[in-house]
């Protein structure tokens, strides 16, 4: 008690000494960190973190890919994001849906926070001895977070229109927020860019921080996205389009960033850091790092695959979420023959994981994974198992039912066959082979295998097996959750198959799609003959090469003939007269008549065929004002339901934020609520 | 050892020495008695005091007394529980005496904050709860003890987990932002890291100090009330040594009703006809073999099916159909699996306590052994807990004593893993083992259904706790050996509370939760060290009428906090737990942590005590805080109070009057404070950020939270008005309160705009209104003089708790759900109205909604809300506040009857009009999930107020509506019959007393509420946190409350 007491009575002692109650932070930094070099680093830091929450959760479908010409509903989106698909009454600011529209709301201007005290504080650097230690570090450092809150910025006002802009660091209670109108934001947002396209250097030594290239990939973007107006007021200026080749052709004329040859390779997970990546949100496997936001992206745009026989579910085919089903329209402004991007970018085969054992040869190279029939021999499968014998599903004894079959590890064993209504099978052929298939199209034959009639739904029929019993088999078609899964994202560096933490970056802006806002920006001045070259640049790359193996669907029903490896890049090329006439595969709406529309809407389904899923979409139809019309000709969904209005251009502003602000020192009213809040909502 | 020994020389020749000095002033004759008590029971230990001397002795076993006194004098015999009795000397030589029992302990000594007062000179609003009251429940915690014993003191379990305890809210909830947790006082020493430790049978008396005039002598701590806790000392009787033991069976008090197969089935068929998918009324086996095995790869799940089916031939599928052609099906037949039963056990519970007390004129002391093992009624959750005591007074000197208190305390939780919720989770047509025995992983093939049956031996979540609580103190009287200074002491108090806490958890590879990928190790400490010192200058005296009471306090404390963590996955052998951690597989860990935090608190007390003619009280108090976790020009802050009382009973004008007994009335007014804000806010802070640059970290620090410099103490100021009376010779008496708490300077998390790059910052706006009433009753209804007694005690609080105002534009903070003018948790949102019906009038209210404008899509089968405002639109402007998690009144009843050593008692709990807010009430009725056992409605069943199941609506369109239900509910918490061996038994075998019960605990709930204990689910899980997100009824679905056949003796020696 006394070694205690004694000390206890002297700190009494002290009890007059206002030191006794003064708190020592010793876990806690404090602002007067950024008063440092090191904190201010620190800072910039955290400017990039924000740049996750875009795929931490379903936001990354549901704000950019979904309820578009694209992507609708697969069988599991109306959990989540269904009302983002059909912009029914559930996409209420009021409730805000689960795909939280205040959470990306708080998160850009969090991330606009960091930037502007970034901003503030950058030039009051003194006596740096680190990468700030003279000016063009400072510069370097302040291009970033000017870019960063540029692309911040340029993310709300796409998705929100008129927005609070605020360029200081916060000062707390601040309660009057107005809108400022597009132009405004248009015009701070470039002017950051601006900065940034000058002061960056061609290459970091860190990966992932900004570069020139970044800087001018957005610039053109921003500048093509304000030009591209057409009823509404975006401050668009007769330079923007020449302002956005200039910066395109400068991104694609540095050097600093290359097209890879094989579209495949830009997905390859094992090579993220390619030459053709202009900026990219930075992911990697170390768990510790993988906190807070995460990219789930892996899981959306897959299928159902683990319910069928002969498929468990692994990590190299990915954890489903099924909530992302390509419309027609995506599947069919492909020329197959000759373009292999579909076919790269989708993953059509399956091949039977029944087994617990980990067995390395499941782990498949990219062009397995992405693209191939493979193991199996085209025409030897086609042999029928006799009802009776014993199959394992699921280490479960199964009597045989004439659907499934017994399956090794390895052997193909689910199938979509990515057909048109040209190249069908029968449902008897479907019958007979060994695995499970999901046809687009097939016909329905009589007992003679005569066509009856061509479906791309499930039908059910009746076979008369050998030993005389009848069975009824279902003939299954692609529907909603059961459609080839998307390659771009599938994620085996992942912990476990479950596993919702992504590792793979996430590609914000790549060289291909600079080529084609040059192109359009060229396009759109009437420079068509440049437009053409730079289109052409990505279509070549998009072509099949010399010597590449192409899949067995592609001689199955593309029109290929087997054992082909020609080139195609020829035939992907096109001409300034392509947009003379109406061209059957590129499926124009009947409302485009001109030459200029058709070459808008030719750029449409060229971003589309070169980027599909790769969640620019909704803001593309939003940059040229086809938003509306374009989801009432291609999505099934949106059509179906019927609730979509013009108006849903723009996303509601958060109701939160619309509580929380004043205006004259008090509360909005109802009516100012309305007045300030997106028309419609 | 040696000096051991030589203190007892001294304490005999001490003793000694005071025994000669008796005899030599003491003159004249011996004077012998008896002492009885009630029964006729002789009475051992009766102090037997000459008046106005301190010389007396005390009785023995037998009562029997013997004391050298002159003619002149008076004795004085008292015993604690009954009422003091003067005799004069005068002739006798033989003075027997039978005492009578003090009915309601008037004259009883109350602990107040820093000393005692006489019950009788009260002048706040202060509830008690004896020993005896927390003997009469086998309770684990001092909490439980509480509940319904003290009106104005609600006791809410949200977790009846092994090893927790439920909260206490004395007087409603004050702070909207802070924790509204009473401060416990140990033996004087604050605790503020919780009471579960402390052994209920240790204690000696609970006191809780309601008002603000009796708690602001705490100041800055107390605004949530103040919890009195004494233990039991040692005694300068006689040694007597007591074992307490019980053991207790438990069940669970209920379960969930769950649809069976045969009705999980077809709600699963309905699911798919509502929309189309499936043809037929009747269950048909195309169909059928569609919904449970394509689409279920389990073949369990379809044989359950087929298991409803009459078959003509099995094996082809062939299914019997009636004359008209329908399959002949009957879903009783369906298997049904029921995976509640698996989880669930008849926990043993055992609790034993060893306890010694004894003493000699000048040394008392307590030494106390406690154990207790309690099983869970879900599978692998139990609390094992080892209480040990020393209680040392020691009074060596006339003008000096000093003691302590010590217990060191173990307490092991198996906290168990996610069983019950799981096993609810499972649908009643899969089964766990296939018919070859194998463990099936996924019942029913759903990659979201993980069967839970291993994982009470594949995850362990293991809790330990240390503590010790020490609190020692040293007093000088100065007046024993100063006469001038009569009645001033000095009193140092130290306290010492250390408690560390470990969780160690692991999920092997195999677990549900890890579903076959790696196992997980996680291991997580805290420490916490708390001290107090205290110095204290006493001065009381009587001057003529006045009686004067002065206490001054200068006080100073510190708590410090320091913890680590650590998760890591893929050790390599699962045997090893989370205590090789480094041997991970995976060579780094998922996520380690270490914090630290430290405050610190200094005050200064003054307090007066004023009586005059005994008739008239006054206490006034000035508390003078301050504290490191305000910014400096904040830190410091008074907190006053005052209280008069009237003890009408004591003017003359009341003498007359038989029937009242006692009559007091009190007033008292007082300011407490709390402090609500956390460590480390007033500069601000930044928090840590995570990026990669390529593979290389890139940590960054971002800022997190605006300064707080402006912030101070949240603040009550209450007003209470009391009456305590006694009629009838005390047979009825009891308190009235009523009072008016106002807290205000709310510290607040004051929203903001997310444009300014903050969601909050931290203010001091906002105030809440506390208003109530309590009632504490206690009557003798009979009283015979055969022995028949029969008591009752009853205690009643009812209090509204409102919002008075928010960031001071009187606007409700819908966000925070927050709404001026009810209570802190409230719950918004639509209100139920009733089902869309396949109606002509109901079609043609639906079109008026269905429009492309108005938004809706309802269709007849879905849930109907009120619409509020009327517009034909179903927006959130229809939200209203239903009610809130607090009870319309609470209350309490215990009757007790005993005759001839037999007692029989019961106490029934009450807790009315309590709103809960459960996602759990909302069915899913998707067709994926089990489900309770509810209707729903189908075109042919339409009175149900559920919807109609639809695979597509993962979640009732509008199913918040029915999220929120007010219950209320009466729980028998026990009901003991006990016998208590007459001394004339005992005293053959050498025992003291025997006392010997059975009891039933819970063994009635009374409730129309649909999920389990109402008592649980009160939307509690984060205090007073209205957000439906962070409502978990997982937590309170683990925790089941149970119901218990306990027998238990003890046993005096």
């Amino acid at each position: 008690m006394k070694k205690y007491l004694i000390p206890l009575l002297s700190i009494l002692v002290l009890a007059s000494c206002k030191d006794f109650l003064d708190e020592e932070q010793v876990s806690v930094l404090k602002y007067d960190y950024y008063e440092t070099e090191t904190g201010i680093e620190d800072l910039i830091r955290s400017c990039y973190y924000p740049l996750r929450y875009k795929t931490s959760y379903e936001q990354a479908y549901a704000f950019w890919n979904i309820g578009t010409d694209e992507y609708m509903k697969s069988d599991e989106t109306d959990f989540y994001a269904g009302m983002y698909n059909d912009y029914s009454s559930q996409l209420d600011p009021e409730d805000d849906p689960q795909i939280s529209i205040s959470g990306f709301w708080n998160n850009d201007y969090n991330a606009i926070d960091r930037c502007n005290v970034a901003i503030d504080k950058i030039p009051r650097v003194t006596g740096g001895t680190g990468f700030m230690k003279d000016q063009e570090g400072k510069d370097i450092r302040m291009g970033e977070a000017r870019f960063l809150r540029a692309y911040y910025y340029f993310q709300l006002v796409q998705q929100f229109g008129a927005i609070p802009l605020t360029l200081d660091p916060s000062a707390g209670l601040e309660l009057e927020w107005p809108r400022i109108p597009v132009p405004e934001v248009y015009d701070a947002i470039i002017a950051d860019l601006t900065y940034a396209a000058h002061k960056l250097p061609e290459t970091q030594s860190d990966i992932g921080r900004v570069t020139a290239n970044a800087a001018r990939h957005y610039l053109a973007k921003v500048y093509l996205t304000r030009g591209s107006a057409v009823t509404e007021e975006r401050g668009q200026q007769p330079t923007d389009m020449d302002s956005a080749a200039y910066y395109a052709d400068l991104c694609i004329n540095s050097g600093a960033n290359a097209l890879l040859p094989n579209y495949a390779d830009v997905f390859d997970i094992d090579n993220q850091e390619n030459a053709e990546i202009v900026f990219a949100t930075q992911f990697n496997t170390e768990q510790t790092l993988l906190d807070g936001h995460q990219n789930r992206t892996h899981l959306f745009w897959l299928n159902q695959y683990d319910k069928d026989p002969g498929m468990f579910r692994r990590i190299e085919y990915g954890r489903p979420y099924r909530r992302m089903y390509a419309t027609d329209y995506a599947l069919d402004i492909h020329d197959r023959l000759n373009d292999s991007r579909l076919r790269k970018s989708l993953l059509t085969v399956f091949f039977s994981t029944d087994t617990i054992s980990t067995n390395p040869a499941l782990r498949w190279t990219k062009y397995e994974l992405g693209w191939a029939f493979h193991n199996v021999a085209p025409d030897t499968s086609w042999a029928v198992r006799a009802p009776g014998d014993t199959v394992y599903v699921r280490k479960l004894k199964f009597k045989l039912a004439p659907s499934m079959d017994f399956f090794s590890l390895g052997d193909t064993a689910l199938v979509f066959l990515m057909n048109d209504k040209n190249t069908t099978l029968t449902d008897k052929e479907i019958i007979r082979r060994g695995y499970t298939i999901y046809a687009r199209y097939y016909w329905l034959t009589d007992d003679s295998e005569n066509p009856i009639e061509l479906l791309n739904q499930d039908t059910t029929i009746t076979v008369i097996s050998a030993n005389g019993s009848q069975n009824t088999i279902t003939i299954n078609a692609w529907k909603k959750g059961k459609i080839p899964s998307l390659y771009k994202y599938i994620d085996y560096n992942r912990s476990d198959k479950n596993d919702e933490k992504g590792t793979r970056d996430v590609f914000n802006a790549r060289l291909a799609e600079t080529y084609l806002i040059s192109a359009e920006a060229y396009g759109r001045t009437g420079d068509y003959a440049t437009a053409v070259q730079r289109i052409n640049t990505v279509r070549r790359r998009a072509a099949y090469h010399a010597g590449e193996e192409k899949p067995i669907q592609w001689w199955k029903f593309d029109g290929g003939t087997p054992g082909n490896t020609d080139g195609t890049e020829a035939a992907m090329e096109i001409n300034a007269s392509y947009w003379d006439t109406d061209v059957e595969i590129e499926n124009y709406p009947s409302y485009v008549t001109s030459k200029e529309d058709r070459f808008i809407h030719f750029m449409l389904n060229e971003r589309c065929r070169e980027l599909l899923g790769e969640m620019l979409r909704w803001e593309d139809l939003v940059r040229v004002e086809q938003l509306y019309d374009r989801c009432y000709l291609f999505n099934d969904d949106i059509i179906m339901m019927g609730t979509m209005r013009q108006t849903h251009k723009l996303r509601p502003i958060p109701q939160t934020h619309l509580d929380l602000i004043q205006t004259e020192g008090r509360a909005l009213t109802d009516q100012e609520k309305i007045e300030y809040q997106n028309p419609g909502y | 050892m040696k000096k051991k020994l030589y203190l007892k020389h001294l304490l005999n020749a001490f003793l000694l020495f005071l025994f000669i000095e008796g005899v030599c002033f003491a003159q004249q004759k011996s004077i012998t008695g008896t002492v009885v008590g009630t029964n006729n029971e002789p009475l051992p230990g009766v102090t037997v005091i000459i008046k106005g001397t301190s010389q007396g002795t005390i009785t023995n076993p037998d009562g029997k007394f013997s004391v050298e006194a002159g003619e002149e004098d008076v004795l004085v015999f008292s015993f604690v529980g009954y009422l003091t009795e003067e005799v004069d000397v005068g002739t006798k030589t033989v003075i027997d005496l039978a005492m009578v029992e003090d009915l309601i302990g008037i004259e009883e000594v109350v602990v107040v904050g820093y000393g005692t007062v006489r019950k009788s000179d009260i002048t706040g609003a202060l509830s008690s709860v004896s020993s005896e009251q927390i003997r009469e429940l086998p309770v684990q915690n001092m909490n439980q003890a509480i509940q319904g014993r003290a009106a104005g003191v609600d006791v809410f379990s949200n977790n009846f987990r092994p090893g927790e305890a439920p909260k206490i809210r004395i007087r409603g909830n004050r702070s909207i932002t802070a924790d509204n947790d009473p401060i416990y006082i140990l033996d004087g020493i604050p605790v503020v890291d919780g009471i579960n430790e402390i052994n209920p049978l240790d204690i000696e008396s609970i006191e809780i100090l309601k008002d603000a005039s009796a708690a602001a002598i705490y100041g800055s701590v107390a605004a949530n009330g103040v919890i009195l806790i004494t233990t039991r000392r040692g005694s300068k009787d006689a040694v007597s040594v007591n074992y307490d033991v019980s053991y207790s069976f438990d069940k669970e008090i209920r379960r969930l009703d769950m649809m069976d197969g045969g009705e999980w089935a077809e709600m699963r068929r309905e699911s798919n006809r509502s929309i189309g998918l499936y043809s037929t009324e009747y269950p048909n086996v195309t169909e059928d073999r569609n919904l449970f095995l394509i689409s279920m790869p389990d073949v369990n799940v379809w044989e359950s099916i087929k298991m409803g089916y009459e078959w003509e031939d099995e094996e082809n599928e062939i299914v019997a159909v009636d004359e008209e052609g329908i399959p002949i099906y009957n879903p009783d037949n369906v298997r049904t699996y029921d995976w509640q039963d698996q989880v669930l056990q008849t926990g043993l519970n055992q609790n034993h306590q060893l306890s010694l007390t004894g003493g000699t004129e000048n040394l008392g002391v307590l030494l106390s052994v406690g154990y207790l093992n309690q099983e869970g009624v879900i599978k692998g959750q139990a609390y094992e807990r080892i209480n040990t005591r020393l209680n040392v007074d020691y009074e060596p000197l006339k003008w000096f004593k000093a003691g302590m208190s010590n217990s060191f305390n173990f307490a092991l939780q198996d906290y168990g893993a996610d069983l019950y919720n799981k096993a609810i989770g499972q649908l009643p047509v899969a089964i766990p083992y296939d018919s070859l025995g194998n463990f099936i992983r996924n019942p029913g093939g759903d990659d979201l259904i993980k069967n839970p049956l291993r994982d009470n031996e594949e995850i362990t979540d293991e809790r330990r706790i240390m503590r010790y609580f020490g609190s020692y103190y040293a007093e000088i009287n100065f007046g024993s050996f100063l006469s001038p200074l009569e009645g001033l002491r000095f009193r140092t108090n130290v306290g010492q509370d250390f408690k560390h806490w470990r969780r160690g958890e692991f999920k092997t590879a195999q677990s549900s939760d890890q579903d076959g990928s790696v196992n997980y190790a996680h291991y997580d400490q805290e420490q916490i060290y708390t001290w107090t010192l205290e110095n204290l200058l006493y001065y009381d005296k009587n001057i003529g009428i006045h009686n004067i009471g002065v206490t001054l306090l200068q006080s100073a404390g510190a708590r410090r906090f320091e913890s680590s963590e650590i998760e890591v996955n893929n050790v390599p052998y699962e045997s090893q737990l989370w205590y090789q951690m480094q041997t991970t597989i995976d060579a780094t860990p998922t996520n380690f942590e270490t914090d630290y935090k430290r405050r610190q608190i200094m005050s200064y007390m003054g307090r007066i005590n004023y009586g005059l003619l005994d008739k008239y009280l006054l206490t006034a108090t000035l508390r003078y805080d301050g504290t490191s976790i305000f910014y400096e020009d904040n830190r410091w802050d008074y907190f006053p109070s005052f209280a008069l009382a009237w003890k009408i009973n004591n003017e003359s004008f009341m003498q007359s009057i038989t029937p009242i007994s006692q009559l007091k009335l009190r007033f008292g007014y007082g300011v407490t404070g709390h402090q609500g804000a956390r460590v480390y806010e007033t500069d601000g802070s930044l928090e840590e950020s995570i990026y990669v640059f390529g593979n290389i970290p890139a940590k960054g620090y971002a800022p997190e939270k605006l300064a707080t410099r402006e912030v101070g103490w949240e603040k009550t100021a209450q007003k209470n008005l009391g009456l305590d009376f006694g009629l009838f010779q005390n047979r009825v008496s009891g308190t009235i309160d009523i009072y008016d708490a106002n807290t205000y300077d709310l510290l607040l998390d004051r929203n903001l705009p997310a444009v300014t790059g903050y969601n909050s910052v931290r203010a001091n706006v906002g105030k809440v209104r506390n208003r109530g009433i309590e009632v504490t009753l206690y009557t003798v209804n009979v009283n015979t003089s055969s022995g028949f007694k029969w008591e009752t005690d009853i205690t009643f609080a009812k209090n509204k708790e409102e919002i008075v105002d928010l960031y001071g534009d009187d606007q409700d903070d819908i966000g925070n759900g927050w709404f001026i003018g009810h209570p802190i948790a409230s719950y918004h949102d639509y209100e139920y109205d009733r089902i869309w019906q396949n109606t002509p009038e109901d079609s043609a209210l639906m079109a008026l909604y269905n429009t492309p404008e108005h938004g809706g899509s309802f269709v007849a089968g879905e849930i109907k809300v009120v619409d509020q405002n009327g517009d034909t639109i179903i927006n959130t402007l229809d939200r209203v506040v239903l009610g809130s998690n607090v009870p319309d009144w609470t209350g309490g009843i215990t009757n007790r009857i005993s005759f001839k050593g037999f007692e029989l008692s019961a106490f029934v709990y009450f807790r009315w009009g309590q709103g809960i807010y459960n996602r759990r009430l909302v069915p899913q009725l998707a067709g994926r999930y089990p489900e309770r056992d509810i209707g729903y409605w189908t075109p042919t069943n339409t009175t149900s107020k559920y919807p109609q199941p639809n695979r597509f609506q993962f979640f009732p369109d509008l199913g918040e509506s029915l999220y929120y239900t007010e219950t209320s509910f009466a729980k028998v918490r026990n009901i003991t019959l006990s016998y208590t061996f007459p001394q004339s038994i005992l005293s053959k075998v050498r025992v003291n007393s025997l006392n010997v019960y059975v009891m039933a605990v819970n063994p009635f709930l009374f409730t129309d509420y649909e999920l389990l204990d109402p008592e649980a689910q009160g939307g509690y899980r984060r205090d007073t946190d209205p957000n439906p997100n962070s409502l978990d009824p997982r937590s309170t679905l683990n925790a089941m409350s149970s119901k218990s056949i306990v027998f238990g003796a003890r046993i005096g020696l």
